[in-house]
């Protein structure tokens, strides 16, 4: 058992806790109602915390005994999602299950993570890992495709990131991945041209120069820089908030900027500090494996925590692009936290299953 | 404690061991780890000090400081005479509003208080402003308008101790000519909640003003301009700290040059004060404009009000003072009243004749004392006829009922009514004013819809003398006869003569032609020398015949209402024509027509007849005075 990882991703976690209590006040929600931001968080959070320790406790080899059926049902949940999909601002993204709603291109980042590291360790990896690499593409093209047609920009990027990360740790050859990063790369020119609507490519530029447009889409980034700058090293405080005006979707997307606002540069390092051991242990991890699932899936998980924590605090301070990606725990969004916990506690039943380690240790 | 042995694939065959380890690459994966999270944490701590030069060309904002955008108010247009006066201009005033998010609850009644002593206010009073505002919490809530200097500096000295009160300068409108032309300047007021949530794509907000009458309504877009849009960096309190850039420069508004020249107004007014003070009634019109262009040269309606009244928020006590004067002083009773046209209306029923070759400019009437209709008597308005026969010029001039009844007879309902509207009666006339109002021109096909049944030969009759259901405005009088000045143009009447843009550049308002009357040209000169002759004669001209001008003319006498003891009903009075720069009719070159109305006269004379030669021994500034002020008196029902 990895206490420090497991602390980390408490301490992440409360923290999000906390932020959804900020900004449900900041909204002026009654905090105690069912359907205010907190209560909301707090239940996912309870769940997440719950799916942490069972998943930790059970075998990670039953996920891997059902990968491919688990796979299978994420590709059938994305497909429903698509047909079925809760509209919100247009786009069918979530699903609404006993009054949940469930957003299944978050799940589909670790199950594909787990159907790759599955299908790499049965591969001999003669010939630089060729094989490999198609293979592995086949599995992330499916959930890819569907992920973009939703359209969830964000978790489609997280999917590419997640099988490089596969890759690079299985030890395919670097001429291999370079081949896959220029083949991504003009998939990224062709569907600039001719897959991406205008407003996701007006985001993406925003913030290149957010000044160019106070009153269209980069007021978002404006208002960001805005909030950080004001929040000084120590924050404006809980109560020096509360009379602020809220920032757009200061929730998920730009729960950062929220944060410093309050609680300054220091609260800031605090989450980008949790978030760097979180990244360490896992790439430790993959180090330390015996055994090939454990190197190719610490090594992606790692990669995707990796990715979405640079891009989402990266928008929030205005240099990479805004794409919807939530920051690891601190967003608000059920799906993302459960996920994600449900990702990394496969990584401490890994390591807590694995050889001669004791589960509790 | 693990046994591998329990779990479905596990410990053994299928778990591959590593076979080779790549250190290089766990090595680079920590690299990339720590410039990752370094640079974001660097990021952060350079956006910080405010070093960061890349996307803020912003500077640092301080701890709790934010942005909020604000409209910057265009300023509005001016509005001049035709000789340049300022007609309309703005002032600058105080006026106080709260940002309600940037008032915590906890001290809003301490806060409230303060402010009350202040303004001298109720602080419920302000507190309910509050509450009942509806829009965002960051969307200022006007307090009080109109405060006083002293007041306001007050407030601004206090700020510390009232977070979220500011205090902002506006513009008002004052109109320095006030009631001699508010009925053509008008007015600007505040939109209420309703309809700024209908403005609000065109930028208008709970605070703006809008035109309400005048020309200040009916030129709205261009004297509002575009507003800009600001950024201001305000303190935690929601005080402006500065201002960081305008993002979307205002644009002012044009400015009117109205058609009208002041002194041209006082005229109208002046000569419709006397008559209307002479003949002891309260409501009435005096209206020119220039046959060669459609531009109105003077438009007086009385009652009148002032315009500034509505500029610092009217009392509600003068509002109702306004509303429940009968004479309706807030209308502009030129476009938005109508009347029975009476006898000018004898223009039509004429020249229908002459035009549809019904009768001939020699065809000669018998003048008797009556004529009978379906057994029933109708008088000729003296009761005796004129003595021998009369050519349809000669009967004009005289007013003869007799005679335009045979013409009736003659023409019919509908044709007569086809002529009224070649005429530019029955529809509006397009003037650049609001609430124009179109009349009414009745034919079978109306009374069938509207009263059931077609009309009499008695109503036909009625109809051709402008009563019975005939209705009409001022402005289409004046109009009608300034298509008979120029041969057949119905212009589209217009009181601005252009507009300047805030850079000098002015646009003049090209005279449109709403209509031709489509009649020929030998009707039009025999009916000017029809009016000539009337202005000529010398009973019913009562002095106009004497003055040196070119005047055609018609006059009017329309009754309303209901009979009193006598069995007298009461009557406007109305005159309709226009001055010509020679004494030959065949041309078509008058530069001014006009028309009088004067409602409810019940006078000796024609009241609208004194008022008519004033008003132009004034315009055309004769040294002699032509007025019988005896002709006003009350009491004789002269009913032409």
């Amino acid at each position: 058992m990895d206490w420090i990882a497991a602390a980390a991703v408490g301490l992440l976690a409360l923290t999000g806790l906390g932020m959804a209590w900020l900004n449900a006040r900041s909204y002026g929600q009654e905090l105690l109602t069912p359907s205010s931001l907190f209560v909301r968080s707090l239940t996912w959070t309870a769940l997440s915390v719950a799916i942490y320790g069972v998943t930790t406790l059970v075998n990670w080899r039953w996920v891997r005994t059902f990968a491919w059926p688990l796979y299978a049902a994420n590709i059938l949940l994305l497909i429903v999602t698509l047909i079925y999909g809760v509209d919100s601002g247009g786009n069918n993204r979530a699903i609404a299950i006993f009054g949940l709603t469930i957003q299944s291109s978050e799940l589909s980042k670790i199950l594909t993570l787990v159907a790759i590291s599955t299908a790499l360790t049965r591969v001999d990896r003669a010939g630089g890992g060729l094989q490999d690499l198609l293979l592995a593409g086949l599995i992330v093209a499916p959930p890819f495709l569907l992920v973009v047609a939703q359209p969830d920009l964000g978790t489609a990027m997280v999917l590419v990131a997640a099988l490089f990360g596969a890759l690079y740790v299985s030890g395919v050859a670097s001429r291999w991945i370079a081949a896959l990063a220029s083949l991504v790369a003009g998939g990224g020119v062709i569907a600039w041209v001719v897959v991406l609507a205008d407003y996701q490519k007006e985001r993406l530029l925003a913030f290149i120069d957010p000044n160019a447009d106070p009153a269209g889409p980069k007021y978002q980034l404006l208002r960001s820089l805005e909030a950080i700058r004001g929040g000084g090293l120590f924050g404006a405080g809980v109560d020096g908030t509360a009379t602020i005006t809220p920032l757009p979707v200061q929730e998920s997307d730009f729960v950062f900027a929220a944060l410093v606002r309050a609680f300054g540069a220091v609260g800031g390092l605090f989450v980008i500090v949790l978030l760097a051991v979180l990244v360490g242990r896992l790439i430790w991890h993959s180090w330390n494996s015996s055994d090939e699932f454990g190197v190719i899936f610490a090594g992606g998980m790692a990669t995707v925590v990796l990715f979405q924590a640079f891009v989402n605090i990266g928008m929030n301070l205005g240099v990479a692009p805004i794409t919807g990606i939530t920051l690891p725990f601190v967003s608000y969004g059920g799906a993302s936290a459960v996920s994600l916990a449900f990702g990394l506690a496969l990584v401490q039943s890994h390591r807590v299953h694995d050889g001669g380690s004791s589960p509790l240790m | 404690m693990t046994n591998p042995q329990v779990y479905p694939g596990g410990r053994g065959p299928s778990d591959r061991e590593v076979r080779r380890r790549r250190p290089l690459r766990f090595f680079s994966a920590a690299l990339i780890l720590l410039l990752t999270f370094g640079g974001l944490g660097g990021r952060l701590m350079l956006l910080q000090i405010g070093a960061s030069g890349s996307t803020s060309s912003t500077t640092t904002l301080a701890r709790g400081h934010r942005i909020v955008e604000e409209l910057i108010t265009p300023a509005r247009g001016l509005v001049y005479d035709r000789s340049g006066r300022v007609l309309a201009k703005n002032v600058a005033v105080y006026a106080v509003q709260i940002r309600p998010g940037d008032l915590s609850l906890t001290i809003r009644a301490q806060v409230v208080k303060t402010l009350g002593e202040i303004l001298n206010m109720d602080p419920v009073r302000i507190i309910t402003l509050l509450d009942r505002s509806t829009g965002s919490l960051w969307e200022p809530i006007r307090i009080a308008n109109n405060v006083n200097e002293r007041a306001a500096r007050l407030i601004n000295e206090e700020r510390a101790s009232l977070p979220g009160v500011e205090t902002i300068v506006e513009a008002r409108r004052v109109y320095p000519f006030g009631t001699l032309i508010s009925h053509i300047v008008g007015y600007v007021g505040r939109i209420d909640a309703v309809e700024a949530s209908t403005l609000a794509p065109a930028g208008y907000t709970v605070v703006d003003f809008i035109g309400r009458a005048g020309v200040e309504a009916s030129y709205e877009e261009v004297l509002r301009g575009s507003p800009g849009i600001r950024q201001v960096e305000v303190d935690a309190k929601g005080r402006i700290v500065r201002v960081l850039g305008v993002t979307q420069p205002p644009v002012d508004g044009s400015s009117l040059t109205l058609t009208i020249d002041i002194e041209a107004q006082q005229r109208a007014t002046t000569a419709l004060e006397w008559g209307l003070k002479g003949s002891r009634t309260q409501e009435g019109v005096v209206a020119s404009m220039n046959p060669q262009n459609g531009e109105i040269i003077a438009m007086a309606s009385l009652p009148t009000y002032d315009n500034n009244d509505f500029s610092f928020g009217i009392s509600s006590a003068k509002y109702q003072k306004y509303l429940s004067n009968k004479y309706s002083p807030l209308l502009n009773h030129t476009v938005g009243s109508y009347f029975p046209p009476g006898s000018t209306y004898k223009l039509v029923t004429y020249s229908c004749a002459l035009n549809n070759n019904l009768v001939t400019p020699t065809t000669r009437f018998r003048s008797t004392a009556f004529v009978e209709v379906d057994g029933e008597k109708f008088y000729e308005w003296n009761r005796a006829g004129f003595g021998g026969s009369l050519t349809p010029a000669e009967a004009y001039s005289w007013s003869s009922n007799v005679v335009t009844f045979q013409l009736a007879r003659l023409i019919k309902i509908d044709r007569l009514a086809a002529c009224g509207r070649q005429w530019g009666f029955g529809a509006l006339t397009g003037i650049d004013l609001p609430s124009e109002i179109a009349g009414l021109v009745p034919d079978q096909a109306w009374a069938r819809t509207t009263i059931n049944r077609g009309l009499y030969n008695a109503e036909v009759l009625q109809s051709a003398q402008g009563q019975g259901y005939d209705l009409v405005t001022p402005l289409q009088v004046l109009n009608s006869f300034s298509a008979l000045a120029n041969s057949g143009t119905l212009w589209r009447p217009h009181v601005v003569l252009h507009i300047t843009d805030p850079s000098g550049a002015v646009t003049p308002v090209a005279p449109v032609v709403n209509a031709e009357v489509g009649m020929r040209e030998s009707t039009y000169r025999e009916m000017r020398i029809a009016g000539r002759k009337m202005a000529l004669n010398p009973g019913p001209s009562q002095g106009i015949s004497r003055m040196p001008l070119y005047v055609s003319a018609k006059s009017g006498t329309a009754q309303y209402g209901v009979r009193d003891d006598l069995g007298r009903l009461p009557f406007h009075n109305w005159m309709g024509g226009f001055v010509a720069p020679s004494n030959d009719w065949s041309k078509s070159d008058s530069t001014l027509a006009f028309v009088v109305f004067m409602h409810g006269t019940n006078t000796v004379g024609n009241a609208a007849k004194e008022v008519t030669k004033y008003y132009l021994q004034l315009q055309y500034d004769l040294k002699r005075d032509y007025r019988t002020p005896a002709l006003l008196a009350r009491g004789n029902f002269f009913g032409e």
